[in-house]
């Protein structure tokens, strides 16, 4: 069972990345993972129109209560190397999520390759707040839309589908 | 009528409103939520334990978590805010040998109210006892009505201890 931080930080960000953008609702849709995967606790799908591809991306999220670094308000997280690598290696883009427990905010930083060492502290640069979630959502469309959507061939075909 | 989510309505409702539910209760640290799996609409989707000692205890209240887009017609009378829910207490709740509270929010503005479904009413007389909710009224979910809905749990907790060491 996933420690209590953990659990109130996993609902400050499903809360966060559920607020409404307009009339039509949320433009994510988390889901929880579960504590047995190893390295992503979320994976988080675009809202889109039915019937379009549905992009998606991954999550790590980390939660703290000793608040930020005087000397350039860093949110006090850390993520050990061997994490930050399985990130990385992911194909789909992936990111870590640092709250402020106390504040109720969050913050997203790329984990998409660009560093490989272990983190001890995560810039607070980009607040999940509704300008930082429009450029995730793009990032994350504009990812897929480069993906043609019949790229796999499988050998699993029901010739027989009903 | 404002209608209430259910399990066929936007899928934000209900993890939205269980994601707040959760964020509000553990701004206490005392307090250790769970979600409870239900098959009833009516049923209940949290069980939150009063931490005690820095442990757990077998001190627990039930919530059962509603929500809406929006509240188009709350009707405020001295404070509270009287919003219709289509599912109010049930056999279900009935059943329940412990406190039930219901909480309620509103997306569009994350506002959260509240009502209890079973409340606990200490009774000098009889020992404490359980009343199921007649009134609609919600009233602001705050940390301060939080508190409150503690104390009052603890209380009847104090009281059944109390009864059942009378009685043995």
């Amino acid at each position: 069972m996933r420690d209590a931080l953990g659990q109130r930080g996993e609902a400050i960000f499903t809360v966060l990345m559920t607020e409404f953008h307009g009339p039509y609702g949320p433009i994510f849709r988390p889901q929880f993972l579960g504590d047995k995967w190893p390295c992503v606790d979320f994976v988080i799908e675009l809202v889109v129109e039915a019937g379009s591809m549905t992009p998606y991306f991954f999550v790590q999220v980390k939660t703290t209560r000793q608040g930020y670094r005087h000397k350039d308000r860093r949110l006090k997280v850390q993520v050990p190397k061997p994490h930050v690598c399985a990130l990385a290696r992911y194909p789909a883009p992936t990111y870590i999520i640092g709250i402020d427990e106390a504040q109720e905010q969050g913050y997203v930083v790329s984990a998409n390759g660009e560093h490989l060492t272990s983190m001890s502290s995560l810039a607070t640069d980009f607040p999940l707040n509704r300008p930082t979630r429009e450029v995730l959502w793009s990032e994350v469309s504009r990812f897929w839309s480069a993906y043609p959507h019949s790229a796999l061939t499988s050998a699993f075909v029901d010739p027989n589908w009903r | 009528m404002l209608g209430a989510a259910t399990k066929s309505q936007p899928w934000y409702l209900r993890q939205r409103a269980e994601s707040l539910a959760i964020m509000y209760l553990t701004r206490r640290q005392d307090l250790i939520v769970a979600r409870h799996e239900s098959d009833s609409d009516a049923g209940l989707d949290l069980l939150v334990t009063i931490g005690r000692d820095g442990g757990s205890s077998g001190r627990i209240f039930g919530v059962t978590v509603k929500a809406a887009v929006s509240s188009h017609n709350p009707h405020r009378n001295g404070g509270h805010t009287e919003i219709e829910s289509t599912n109010g207490a049930s056999s279900y709740h009935q059943d329940i040998p412990f406190p039930v509270l219901l909480f309620f929010f509103t997306m569009k503005d994350d506002q959260g109210y509240f009502r209890w479904i079973k409340e606990p009413v200490p009774d000098r007389k009889a020992g404490a006892s359980l009343l199921m909710a007649t009134s609609s009224a919600l009233m602001p979910l705050t940390d301060a009505a939080i508190e409150s809905i503690v104390v009052e749990v603890d209380a009847w907790y104090d009281r059944q201890a109390q009864s059942e060491t009378t009685a043995g």
